[in-house]
């Protein structure tokens, strides 16, 4: 019978194809041929670590503020100024850039002495940053 | 024939994996440098804020600005691109990669030729380059409006 992956050299040792060394491996280690099931599992847990991971590095590379959001917060400072300088008590929406600001004026809890000014930024459909200001509209 | 394709399998393992922690080293140096350069923006905002609150009152000096309360006394000063924060503590680098400071007088439009070298400062706007990108930072000192108006009439009896 051939006996494949097996050769004997001139000097009589033999010598062992690589498939029919880790054959010899696996079978001196004892470690037990893996069923369809025990394969399905193992990639199974595999597949859920690689989300797991992959679900992780999204988030840190998303979790940065965008550098539009504090370019938006200095416009906003200057914004507010105009509006307690000019007296311009109405409501606005302003784009810059990839960041859109908007400007908010009620009166604060119905109090005509009082503007509630909330700027907020948004890039896209999430909002980064909001805040906040009393007025008073004398 | 079974070394050369052990070869290539391990080679092609071995290429992945370098390829995929060169990228992962790439992305996070870049996020590291992104947030050391943004955290210095927002350090530098909040500081000059707060600077600005506690102040009594901002004057102009010589290639920047000046702030005086009753103790202690802060000068912003540029210096090529970089801006120093001086105090009677020393000097320490505010921000980098500043491009231009401009100021704006208590009574006067942004960019008005100072009439009155001792006119205190109202606005402070500084221009500088964030990760590359041009970026506007605005203060504002909120006078009260006695001050303002005393201010107004001391101008008015010097002219």
């Amino acid at each position: 019978m051939l006996d494949v992956g097996r050769w004997t050299l001139d000097n009589g040792l033999e010598k062992f194809s690589a498939p029919r060394l880790m054959g010899k491996w696996i079978v001196a280690c004892r470690i037990r041929s893996f069923t369809i099931f025990e394969s399905v599992i193992s990639t199974t847990i595999i597949s859920v670590l690689i989300g797991i991971a992959a679900m992780i590095y999204t988030n840190v590379i998303g979790s940065e503020k965008p550098l539009g959001v504090y370019q938006a917060e200095g416009t906003i400072v200057s914004m507010l100024q105009d509006l307690k300088v000019n007296k311009s008590f109405f409501s606005k929406s302003v784009e810059q850039e990839n960041c859109v600001i908007r400007q908010e004026v009620n009166f604060y809890h119905g109090n005509k002495n009082i503007y509630e000014v909330i700027y907020k930024v948004d890039v896209g459909t999430k909002t980064w940053h909001t805040e906040k200001h009393l007025v008073r509209t004398e | 024939m079974d070394l050369l394709a052990g070869m290539a399998i391990t080679g092609v393992v071995i290429g992945a994996v370098f390829h995929l922690s060169t990228t992962v080293t790439g992305r996070y140096h870049a996020l590291q440098f992104s947030r050391l350069e943004l955290n210095d923006l927002v350090i530098f905002s909040a500081t000059l804020c707060q600077a600005i609150q506690v102040a009594e009152e901002i004057r102009e000096v010589p290639g920047g600005f000046e702030l005086i309360s009753e103790n202690t006394t802060a000068i912003f000063k540029k210096k090529e691109e970089t801006l120093l924060m001086m105090t009677n503590e020393g000097s320490v680098s505010a921000l980098k990669n500043i491009e231009q400071i401009s100021l704006e007088r208590l009574n006067e439009p942004a960019g008005a030729s100072a009439q009155n070298e001792s006119t205190p400062v109202e606005g402070i706007h500084v221009s500088c380059l964030v990760l590359n990108q041009h970026t506007e930072l605005h203060f504002y000192k909120e006078y009260s409006p006695s001050g303002k108006i005393n201010h107004y009439l001391v101008n008015e009896f010097e002219n």
